[in-house]
């Protein structure tokens, strides 16, 4: 919020990679009063960073309300540069919460503790490398409906978030670097295993970035626009539309991850 | 009658009855002595004839020999043998005597007189002369000598049939003005043997020599030829067996010398000996062995070759004897559930080291990877039901093994075990829950839950089960759920960590001041002042106390920290947990979301007319 106002504010919305810039620089300013206000729980850094880019993605969700009550046509030259700014926070998280991770994986502790709770269990790790992997449609459906589930979710408390349902992307991207963190501490082949998963993790990451603006729209459009009014149902069909395209990347998603990344993960390790 | 025939009727008549007598062999070779036999025949004589004399006056009679009934008298010139009988029905009666015969020029007869009851004959012994000398062969050293050897022995065999050896010589020098040596040679049987010092005659050095023998009549033999000094021994290298050898295996060596042509060569194992052969100077040989009566591992095998003069060299080389295959052991899972994979391992020995190892597993090849003895591998099968494993080897010997296991491939039921929660205090009550994914058709409805308090059968409910259990003393405990169909266990394992209360990471410490403090664990009261005179009365540390309520207590321990509840993660960091169920019921919100946001945003009806309300001051007018 401070940051940006120093610079023209058509920077931010015509430069995706200082968004990415700015949202990294976000993610230690973040740590920093974290670690002030709230020693040891990493979540607040979540929650602190959000707090930090809504103001700056709340003035773009505005001009995009604006555009998509004018109509639907031609969609990605509509949505272009919302998706860029919201692509370009989730790399900057991202990569703040990766540096973080790597110096201290205690930055991340709570994404840790979850990942070794239920995804990075030792049991589970175990389970998947001493047993033949087969992949199958069914754990493409599997795969799918709990993401479809989370995107749900995301899509709901967006409606009432607003810009705020940023932080679910920010939750996503501490998750992610969290699990990089993992490969990292568990083999010396993270490297290659931290590139294979960039290849399910950034369709999966774009469709919930879709629904988190699709959310967020809808919130403003419920908002500044009139009920069943021409501009309101624009807004809907924009929001239809960033839906059936996050539903198809998070599908595609699940098929990479089970026809690729799985397998991969699996010889490499084993 | 006139007087002339009646003696003539006489000498007829007596020469019709008078004994017969003859002399055998009738020879003897000059300078030796000889026996001689003589063979009176009395058949139907006139009278019995009790007295024989030999009268030798040219031939000196050395011995006679002595029958019972008969008084033998000898000297050198007359042989008798009397007051003994020979009736007129003997026709051989053999009387011995030895004679022994003059040095001659020639052939020469001499008269002996035989007499014999009132007859008498003239027989004649020939003296034999002896022109030849005597002959030597075998003679050694032949050709080639051992140079600077001062005690070499020369030998040689020296044989005259006729007239003996008396004696022989070995004389040598340097072929050229050098003086002779000569030594006096000793027999043994027919072997002429002496030592002869050929110090002086070095590496590639010549000596003439001669062997010289006399027989008795004093005739000379004698036998000449070169010798050559050799001072290198020979040079032995082995090709093989070099590192082991089995039951029938090819001894091959190469034997040389500078000089001898050819060398006597010796194998052996061990000590004891397979084979000697003469081998060509330079070339290689190669002899088959059967060693089958030799004992399994470490032998050394030499090869020792000589040559000409007694120079010898050995090689030697050791190694392994390898007469039995490999053995074989085969480490496996009896019974693999369905598309699981097991992990084979098979432990092979051999005296010798292997040349191959593979196994099967129905037919196809498995990979195995290497780990000194063992071989390791997986196995894993789509369909139930009985397979083979068939490890096969063969080391470098040749022996060849073949083992073979069978393993049952029994369906993959899938059983999962979840503690809730999986870390916590003793007394706490720990759910113990999961389900059955089955793989077919079962008969089995129960499972087994084992906990530290005991074993639990749980009927299945669908495919659900779950059981409860108290948390037991601190520690970590492995909970165990069992399902069992046809023979085969199924497990689902789970851990569990049961904290103790009072083990803090932090020992609370407190300002002094009467307050209380937050720590990472939790918060920590302050303490409270105690009565000398009360004892304390320590809280049980499976009954943690809440903070900052209650009653007042004589002890705080800190909160335990609790571990954070699963949280909505997103499934993309969860490449190692694919699978479980389809969230249909997400399916469809997500789809009944998107025709309703799709049908309603796309519905071309306009909004609702307001029937041109001004809604403007709309509660101002207070209608």
């Amino acid at each position: 919020m401070v940051l940006e106002q120093f610079l023209d504010r058509r920077i931010i919305v015509k430069h995706a990679f200082f968004v990415f810039l700015l949202s990294a620089v976000y993610v230690f300013v973040a740590y920093a009063a974290q670690t002030l206000f709230f020693p040891e729980q990493s979540i607040a850094t979540v929650l602190l960073v959000t707090i930090l880019l809504v103001p700056s993605l709340h003035h773009i969700i505005i001009i995009e309300e604006k555009i998509e009550s004018n109509g639907s046509s031609h969609f990605w030259k509509r949505h272009r540069t919302i998706i860029k700014c919201y692509l370009g926070a989730f790399l900057g998280l991202l990569a703040g919460f990766l540096i973080l991770g790597m110096v201290d994986q205690g930055t991340l502790g709570y994404q840790i503790k979850q990942l070794s709770q239920e995804h990075l269990k030792p049991e589970i790790i175990s389970t998947f490398l001493n047993q033949p992997y087969t992949p199958s449609m069914a754990t493409v459906a599997a795969i799918f409906s709990h993401n479809i589930m989370y995107l749900l979710v995301g899509f709901v408390l967006s409606i009432f978030y607003g810009a705020g349902a940023i932080f679910l992307v920010a939750y996503n991207a501490s998750f992610f670097a969290a699990f990089v963190v993992e490969l990292y501490s568990k083999w010396s082949v993270a490297g290659q295993l931290a590139g294979v998963s960039l290849l399910h993790l950034l369709p999966e990451s774009a469709g919930y970035i879709l629904t988190a603006i699709a959310g967020a729209e809808i919130s403003r459009a419920l908002i500044h626009e009139k009920l069943a009014s021409y501009p309101f149902k624009n807004v809907l069909r924009n929001c239809f539309l960033l839906l059936v395209f996050a539903v198809l990347l998070i599908l595609l998603a699940a098929v990479v991850e089970t026809y690729v990344t799985a397998p991969v993960f699996h010889s490499i390790i084993r | 009658m006139k007087t002339p025939t009646l003696l003539l009727i006489l000498l007829l008549a007596t020469t019709a009855y008078a004994a017969t007598v003859t002399v055998t062999p009738a020879t003897v070779y000059e300078t030796t002595t000889a026996w001689e036999q003589l063979d009176v025949n009395n058949y139907k004589g006139s009278s019995i004839i009790t007295k024989i004399t030999v009268d030798s006056p040219s031939l000196t009679i050395t011995d006679a020999a002595e029958y019972l009934g008969w008084t033998q008298t000898q000297d050198a010139d007359t042989a008798e043998w009397k007051n003994g009988t020979i009736e007129t029905n003997v026709k051989d009666a053999a009387f011995e005597f030895q004679v022994s015969a003059p040095n001659v020029t020639s052939n020469s007869t001499v008269p002996i007189t035989i007499t014999y009851g009132s007859g008498s004959t003239v027989l004649n012994v020939t003296v034999l002369n002896d022109a030849t000398p005597p002959a030597i062969t075998g003679v050694k050293p032949n050709t080639y000598a051992r140079a600077n050897n001062a005690a070499q022995l020369v030998s040689a065999n020296i044989i005259d049939a006729e007239t003996s050896v008396s004696g022989a010589t070995y004389t040598w020098n340097d072929c050229g003005s050098g003086p002779d040596s000569t030594i006096v040679l000793t027999k043994s049987l027919d072997t002429y043997a002496g030592t002869a010092n050929f110090s002086g005659y070095s590496e590639g050095g010549k000596a003439c020599y001669k062997f010289t023998a006399k027989n008795n009549p004093g005739e000379t033999g004698t036998l000449t030829g070169e010798l050559l000094f050799d001072g290198t021994a020979p040079n032995v290298s082995i090709s093989s067996p070099t590192t082991f050898a089995t039951e029938t295996t090819d001894f091959k060596f190469t034997a040389s010398d500078n000089i001898a042509t050819t060398l006597s060569c010796e194998i052996k194992l061990d000590s004891t000996t397979l084979d000697t052969v003469n081998v060509t100077n330079g070339t290689t040989t190669t002899l088959t062995k059967n060693l089958t009566g030799f004992t399994e591992g470490s032998h050394t095998w030499t090869a020792t070759c000589t040559d000409g003069v007694g120079l010898s060299a050995t090689k030697a080389q050791a190694i392994m004897l390898d007469t039995a295959p490999p053995s074989i052991i085969i480490d496996y899972t009896p019974s693999i559930p369905r598309t699981q994979t097991s992990e084979l391992k098979t432990t092979v020995t051999d005296t010798v080291g292997l040349a191959s190892v593979n196994a099967t597993f129905e037919g196809a090849a498995i990979v195995l990877t290497k780990s000194g003895d063992v071989y390791k591998g997986t196995i894993s099968s789509n369909t139930t039901g009985t397979k083979t494993i068939v490890v096969e080897t063969k080391d470098d010997a040749g022996h060849t093994t073949t083992k073979t296991a069978t393993v049952t491939i029994v369906p993959n039921h899938i059983v999962t075990l979840t503690l809730s929660p999986d870390s916590t205090t003793t007394g706490s009550t720990i759910t113990a829950s999961g389900t059955i994914t089955k793989d077919g058709n079962t008969t089995s409805t129960e499972v087994i839950v084992k906990t530290p308090s005991g074993n639990t059968t749980k009927t299945l409910s669908g495919s659900d089960y779950s059981s409860t259990f108290i948390a037991p003393d601190p520690g970590t405990y492995i909970i165990t759920t069992e399902f069992t169909e046809a023979g085969y266990t199924y497990k689902a394992l789970a851990t569990l960590t049961v904290r103790t209360i009072s083990a803090a990471p932090e020992p609370p410490v407190f300002s002094g001041d009467g307050a209380g403090e937050w720590r990472t664990s939790g918060y920590v009261k302050p303490p409270e002042p105690q009565a000398p005179t009360t004892p304390s009365n320590p809280v049980t540390p499976t009954q943690p106390q809440a903070h900052g309520t209650g009653p007042a207590s004589q002890q705080y321990v800190p909160l335990p920290p609790e571990s954070p509840r699963s949280a909505l993660t997103p499934k993309g960091t969860g490449v190692f947990s694919l699978g479980g169920a389809v969230k249909w019921l997400a399916i469809l919100l997500a789809l009944a979301l998107l025709i309703g946001l799709g049908v309603y945003s796309y519905n071309r009806r306009g909004p609702k007319e307001d029937g041109g309300i001004d809604w403007n001051g709309y509660f101002k007018d207070g209608s």
